[in-house]
């Protein structure tokens, strides 16, 4: 196909002749049909291309961030260069003694926590410390009670109403219980003379019942 | 000596000390180092360390190995590091929820064994402005070069918290190091 020259003005006698007014370019067949379609195509294939967008993403804000990430991570490459380690020593050859320490360290805890069986025990006790001070009330009361029949009756000391008269085992179990380190050192000097001047006739006789019964009410 | 084979001359009593014994060799000075950065002052990471190889004797037979040695040992001197602070918190009626680990620059300022030169002295001033567990994260990281995975392990925290802690952590230090310029 070829165009028509299109620029026709009237020029008065300089017109060309009609045959030099042909263009002679020519197309192929059916070109300008197929160049619509074409067209409009390539316009739906960018249409679609820009709806999908990129298949990249970056984080939100990330190139707000980025220059200051960027110099964060030159601050931190200068602050390695200039401060590669804290600082920090420790005393001559402490490392090579160090291990030494901890074995040693580890055969004392292994020891304490085979020994730990006493700690046990003891807090038992403790749980059934209420029960001895129980006991010793009752104990208290019943004295008490003995102490004022004797008054009433007229009965005496010397009769066998007295402390003397209860077993020995009860009383010392109850006051090792219940007393504190420096009462067993104060008791144990009734005790030590108890052993030492009587035998099998109750606890220690220069006691008085008086001093065993203002202890007990003390330790109530 | 592999982790593995000393866990496993460990579980066997006839062997038990030497495996010990080579783990001592082989993670004290980490540790050491590690529990020297959080309490800063040498006598107090010296008791520590023992207390926490102590623990790791009386708990190794129980360590699953799912979990890799190292960051469980780290794992046990970290929450020692913590417990101690606290402790020390405590005794300068300083509130538990006050994060700030200011409350060491005494601590700085007086320990003995350290030799750092002023850049030095200033990067752990610096340090001492942030929360503990952003300071444990610093150190780690920088210090130790320790993965952000390892540290997530470490701590049980996600690998974002530990990133962005880390950032912000580096943030502070640097705005530190340019207003005391």
């Amino acid at each position: 196909m070829k165009e028509k020259n299109t620029n026709y003005q009237r020029t008065e006698g300089n017109d060309l002749p009609e045959s030099l007014r042909v263009s002679p370019f020519r197309t192929p067949e059916d070109y300008f049909t197929k160049l619509n379609q074409q067209i409009s195509s390539q316009l739906n294939v960018e249409k679609e291309l820009t709806d999908i967008g990129s298949p990249f993403s970056v984080p939100t804000d990330y190139f707000e961030n980025l220059t200051g990430q960027i110099q964060q991570k030159i601050f931190l490459e200068e602050l390695k260069k200039e401060v590669p380690a804290a600082g920090f020593t420790v005393p001559d050859r402490y490392f090579s003694s160090l291990p030494l320490k901890i074995q040693e360290k580890v055969k004392s805890v292994a020891e304490d926590d085979n020994g730990q069986q006493p700690k046990v025990i003891r807090l038992k006790k403790r749980r059934t410390w209420v029960k001895y001070v129980a006991a010793a009330s009752i104990l208290v009361a019943g004295v008490s009670g003995f102490f004022s029949l004797q008054n009433k009756s007229g009965f005496s000391e010397t009769d066998g109403y007295s402390l003397s008269n209860i077993s020995e085992d009860e009383i010392i179990n109850y006051l090792v219980l219940s007393a504190e380190a420096d009462d067993i050192i104060y008791l144990s000097h009734y005790f030590d003379e108890h052993d030492e001047s009587t035998l099998g006739t109750g606890i220690g006789r220069q006691s008085t019942d008086e001093d065993i019964e203002d202890y007990i009410n003390y330790m109530l | 000596m592999d982790d593995s084979l000393i866990i496993s001359k460990f579980a066997d009593e006839s062997t038990r000390e030497l495996a010990f014994n080579e783990l001592l060799r082989k993670y004290q000075q980490k540790i050491y180092w590690h529990v020297r950065r959080m309490v800063i002052n040498h006598d107090d990471a010296d008791d520590l360390v023992q207390d926490i190889f102590i623990k790791v004797w009386r708990n190794l037979e129980k360590f699953r190995e799912d979990a890799q040695l190292y960051t469980w040992l780290y794992r046990i001197a970290t929450n020692e590091c913590i417990t101690f602070l606290n402790k020390k918190k405590l005794k300068n009626n300083i509130s538990l929820d006050d994060e700030s680990s200011s409350y060491l620059s005494e601590t700085l300022s007086d320990t003995s064994y350290f030799d750092g030169d002023k850049a030095q002295l200033k990067l752990q001033q610096a340090l001492l402005i942030l929360p503990e567990k952003q300071r444990l994260v610093f150190n780690m990281k920088y210090f130790d070069d320790l993965k952000y995975d390892e540290i997530s392990e470490i701590l049980g925290t996600s690998v974002g918290a530990l990133k962005a802690s880390y950032h912000l952590a580096v943030k502070k230090i640097e705005k530190y190091f340019h207003s005391n310029d």
